[in-house]
């Protein structure tokens, strides 16, 4: 079930969501500004970082263990945006960023429900060839950070990236019971994945 | 058994300030690496530029059988999923403490 703007309030003042800093403000008299809660969504704004991968003489093999999170690190750059200097993104440019509120999706120790979540982006971004993720919008009950969007310029023209503008909205909902074991997993497991072999 | 416990593990900087590249074994001692943010980990001095550091990270206890632990990550690492099996020895209930640069 997606939780309505009132319910995301709910779910903030009893602590079972937090975006920090919180979205504000919660209701807007209507023609008077932009108000961060749609119906059912709340946006997020750019973070101030863009990092962008290099291109080298490497390819990716993800069916070989490595230290892959440190070598994607070393093969990008990243940059420090403001609103004097944002990042142009050109078309067909993959970059990456990150959301300026952290958010948490605390799992709860009693009850049988707790919160997961799903990153989306904007029409009005779309609209220019902006994608801001691509095959990982979920956000698993237990996060806890800001959000890396994974962004790629489809658009004919570039796209100027500026830190704290509305890149995406995040829409949350209820899992019901809270996550535990799966059986099948851990049982014959043959690999460290705990995914079972036979 | 549904309890926090926290992983051995080496990081670096990662591709956001605040964030590490982080690097652990599994039971078999096939190497696996994630990204976490700073809240996940503990380390008494956290690296900058090409230093790595000892640190901990915080995981999920789901089950344990014998000296096999597995557990949930906080993030997918990029090797594989989210759940995965080590050994005991690679887990400790408290926080790493102390000046462990490497």
């Amino acid at each position: 079930m997606i939780l309505s703007n009132v319910e995301l309030h709910k779910a903030l003042d009893a602590g079972r969501l937090v975006i920090s800093s919180e979205p504000q403000p919660r209701f807007l008299p209507a023609g008077t500004g932009h108000c961060p809660y749609d119906t059912h969504s709340v946006d997020l704004r750019l973070g101030d970082e863009i990092s962008v991968p290099q291109p080298g003489t490497y390819a990716y093999d993800h069916t070989q263990p490595a230290r892959l999170s440190e070598h994607l690190t070393k093969t990008a750059v990243k940059y420090k945006i403001s609103a004097a200097t944002p990042f142009k993104l050109e078309p067909n440019q993959f970059v990456l960023g990150v959301t300026h509120e952290r958010i948490e999706l605390p799992i709860p120790t009693s009850g049988d429900v707790c919160l997961a979540a799903r990153i989306e982006g904007k029409s009005s971004r779309a609209r220019t060839g902006l994608l801001i993720h691509f095959t990982a919008p979920t956000v698993h009950p237990g996060f806890q950070g800001r959000l890396v969007l994974e962004m790629i310029n489809l658009g004919a023209a570039p796209i100027l990236l500026t830190p704290m503008m509305l890149i995406a909205q995040l829409i949350v909902e209820e899992v019901r019971g809270i996550p535990r074991r799966n059986d099948s997993q851990f049982q014959n497991q043959t690999s460290p994945d705990g995914v079972s072999g036979t | 058994m549904n309890a926090e416990a926290w992983l051995n593990c080496v990081i670096t900087p990662g591709q956001f300030t605040g964030e590490y590249a982080v690097h652990a074994q599994a039971f078999d001692g096939q190497g696996f690496s994630l990204f976490a943010w700073e809240d996940e980990l503990t380390c008494r001095d956290f690296p900058q530029g090409n230093q790595q550091a000892k640190a901990t990270l915080r995981v999920r206890v789901i089950e344990e059988q014998g000296d096999l632990f597995l557990i949930e990550l906080p993030q997918q690492a990029l090797e594989n999923g989210r759940l995965l099996t080590v050994k005991a020895d690679q887990l400790t209930i408290e926080p790493v403490r102390g000046k462990q640069r490497v």
